[in-house]
């Protein structure tokens, strides 16, 4: 099932006098159950792509359909909403609310939801520890390290059960090893609940994880491969 | 909503300092409103009892039209079923029959114009103070007859001393003029210059023989328990003495310039208040902007998640409505605390203000109010005044993009 379509997506940044065209007619098919990296040198294009797939920009030109549904075309509130619902998203980092503990960053987009607290409560734990940081359900995020803080962003994106995950350079504020961890258990869930991942990244050990492999360069797909 | 308002309260302790001092900044402003309108209520409140205590009364009842034509044509019977009236009403402290007439009043070659009170002594001692400004002599009492108390000045003009007579001359009720010699037994100083140069107090029996007015006054004047029984009171008697060509009116119907004075200076309170309520306005403008701006990304990750802007902007709100509640609850107490104090120990006054004061009939002392219209007003205009001064930053939350807010440095 073809969950992500762009067709023709296009997108210049513009400052009055300069204009630089970020994405140039790219056109992507994404299967539901996917795990898709987007690999490519700096100003590729990778965040532009992955913020017009969520919503977080609107493209110059061009469509993106999520679940056939034309996300150009939603208001504001409908897009949150949809974000909200269709879309889990992991930063680079400082994307956890300092003043919220894990369970409750976790808790928040539930929140949004109008989820009953004891549906919450059971729905974050068991996220929680499905990625084994149950331990740090009441800790703060200035209180866990950049992988545990990562783990937390991971659970967040995941506790709505969203139909895809975006995640911009999810590896980049984490040593090596933690970060190995992280795309390993961003695999993981992708294998075990089925959710579609886009990972923006130019990390190879995220690369060499990819189920299919986007490349981009100056705004346009160099080459796609599919791995599994 | 509890978690917007736990969300709020934690955001609000991240900068603790910054946070304090916006509390501070506001209980200060709340403390200062509240002791300074607390001062001025009070001493409006003291002026009031004092003056409409003496003169004109919480209430007063006269004939109607009489306040635009006084004159003895307008006075009215003072008759028992009045006297029931008042005496059966709870909320009546004390009242007091006057007939007034303007009078020539002379001692040997010397002659002024003169205003006579004509009061019954055993009803005004109960009522006005006027017993206690005697300077000289003694002031009337129920067996006083053909005797007069003058104000000081009339009686330094008059170059009188206790025990002298004076001649009176009026117009009576019919028309006819009207004449009688009056033993001088005491001297009162009233603190108001028109007055003391002209008042003439007499027994209310002698200056309705006098003036040929039996049993007529010219107002009754009525003091009640507090100022807010003034409207029922007033409404309670004009309904029984309507119907019979009389009306009620209250003090500051009565005593029209008192009232406009005391609004001008209401007002001008009022507006170095609100100068002082803007000024911690911008503080919290300040610290509000500060608080989102430095908050932009977190507030574009929190969007990018699915928040609505409008949710965001309420917790904002929220924020400053809890520093702004805070501030003034203590602000208030703090505030109520002072004029509590004020209230048992008011602050005496020395050299010319003192003077002053005096000069005018009241003790030289300042008094205050804990009257619940301060609070409420200055909590509401504080609170009122703190979301005026969030509507921007709040504004700049509610229109930011989810992606401007990530990439906010």
């Amino acid at each position: 099932m073809t969950l992500i379509k762009t067709e023709n997506l296009t997108k210049i940044y513009s400052d009055g006098k300069v204009q630089v065209e970020a994405l140039k007619s790219v056109n992507l098919e994404i299967e539901a159950g996917e795990f898709v990296v987007v690999a490519g040198p700096s100003g590729s294009g990778k965040t532009t792509l992955l913020n017009l797939i969520g919503g977080l920009d609107k493209p110059t030109d061009g469509k993106v359909y999520l679940e056939g549904v034309d996300i150009s075309l939603l208001k504001r509130d409908e897009m949150a909403d949809f974000r909200l619902r269709k879309i889990g998203f992991i930063f680079q980092a400082y994307n956890l609310i300092p003043v919220l503990t894990a369970f409750e960053n976790v808790e928040l987009p539930l929140i949004l939801l109008g989820i009953s607290e004891s549906e919450r409560r059971k729905r974050v734990m068991e996220v929680l520890n499905l990625l084994e940081i149950g331990e740090l359900a009441d800790k703060k995020p200035n209180e866990m390290s950049g992988g545990q803080q990562q783990r937390v962003a991971v659970a967040r994106a995941i506790v709505t059960n969203p139909s895809i995950v975006l995640a911009d350079e999810p590896t980049a504020h984490l040593d090596s090893k933690t970060g190995a961890m992280l795309i390993d258990l961003m695999q993981e869930m992708n294998r075990k609940r089925g959710i579609t991942f886009v990972i923006c990244s130019h990390d190879p050990q995220v690369i060499q994880k990819a189920g299919r492999l986007i490349k981009l360069r100056d705004g346009t797909i160099e080459d796609d491969k599919k791995f599994w | 909503m509890k978690f917007f308002l736990k969300f709020a309260w934690r955001n609000i302790w991240r900068n603790k300092r910054r946070t304090l001092i916006t509390i501070l900044a506001v209980m200060f402003a709340t403390s200062l409103t509240v002791v300074m309108r607390g001062l001025q209520l009070g001493s409006y409140a003291y002026f009031i009892r004092t003056i409409a205590g003496d003169y004109s009364g919480y209430i007063q009842i006269q004939r109607a039209g009489y306040k635009d034509d006084p004159s003895l044509r307008k006075t009215f019977h003072f008759t028992e079923d009045i006297k029931n009236l008042l005496d059966s009403n709870r909320d009546v402290v004390a009242y007091s029959p006057r007939l007034f007439a303007n009078v020539l009043v002379s001692s040997g070659e010397n002659s002024y114009g003169g205003l006579i009170y004509g009061v019954d002594p055993n009803f005004e001692v109960k009522y006005s103070n006027f017993h206690n400004k005697i300077v000289k002599g003694k002031f009337l009492n129920s067996s006083s007859s053909g005797e007069v108390v003058l104000g000081y000045k009339l009686f330094q003009n008059l170059r009188l001393n206790i025990g002298d007579e004076v001649v009176i001359l009026g117009q009576g009720i019919d028309g006819g003029l009207c004449d009688g010699k009056f033993k001088v037994v005491g001297v009162v100083k009233l603190g108001y210059t028109e007055l003391d140069n002209m008042v003439i107090f007499m027994g209310l029996k002698d200056l309705q023989d006098f003036l040929y007015a039996e049993n007529r006054v010219s107002v009754i004047s009525v003091l009640l328990s507090d100022f807010d029984r003034i409207e029922k009171v007033k409404k309670n008697f004009s309904d029984i003495l309507n119907p019979k060509g009389l009306v009620v009116l209250g003090w500051d119907e009565v005593m029209v310039e008192l009232k406009q004075t005391i609004d001008f200076d209401n007002a001008s309170g009022i507006l170095f208040l609100a100068f002082l309520i803007i000024l911690v306005a911008f503080g919290i403008l300040n610290t509000v902007s500060m608080s989102v701006f430095e908050r932009f990304n977190e507030f574009g990750i929190s969007l990018a998640i699915g928040f609505k802007n409008q949710k965001l902007a309420l917790v904002v709100l929220f924020e400053v409505v809890i520093i702004a509640i805070i501030g003034i609850i203590i602000g208030c107490f703090l505030g109520g605390l002072v004029n509590y104090y004020i209230i048992k120990n008011p602050i005496v006054l020395t050299g010319e203000y003192a003077s002053v004061y005096e000069d005018f009939g009241f003790e030289p002392k300042l008094v205050s109010s804990l009257n619940p219209r301060i609070f409420v007003n200055t909590a509401l205009s504080i609170l009122f005044i703190s979301l005026i001064s969030a509507l921007v930053p709040v504004y700049r939350v509610y229109k930011l993009e989810p992606l401007k807010g990530i990439r906010y440095t």
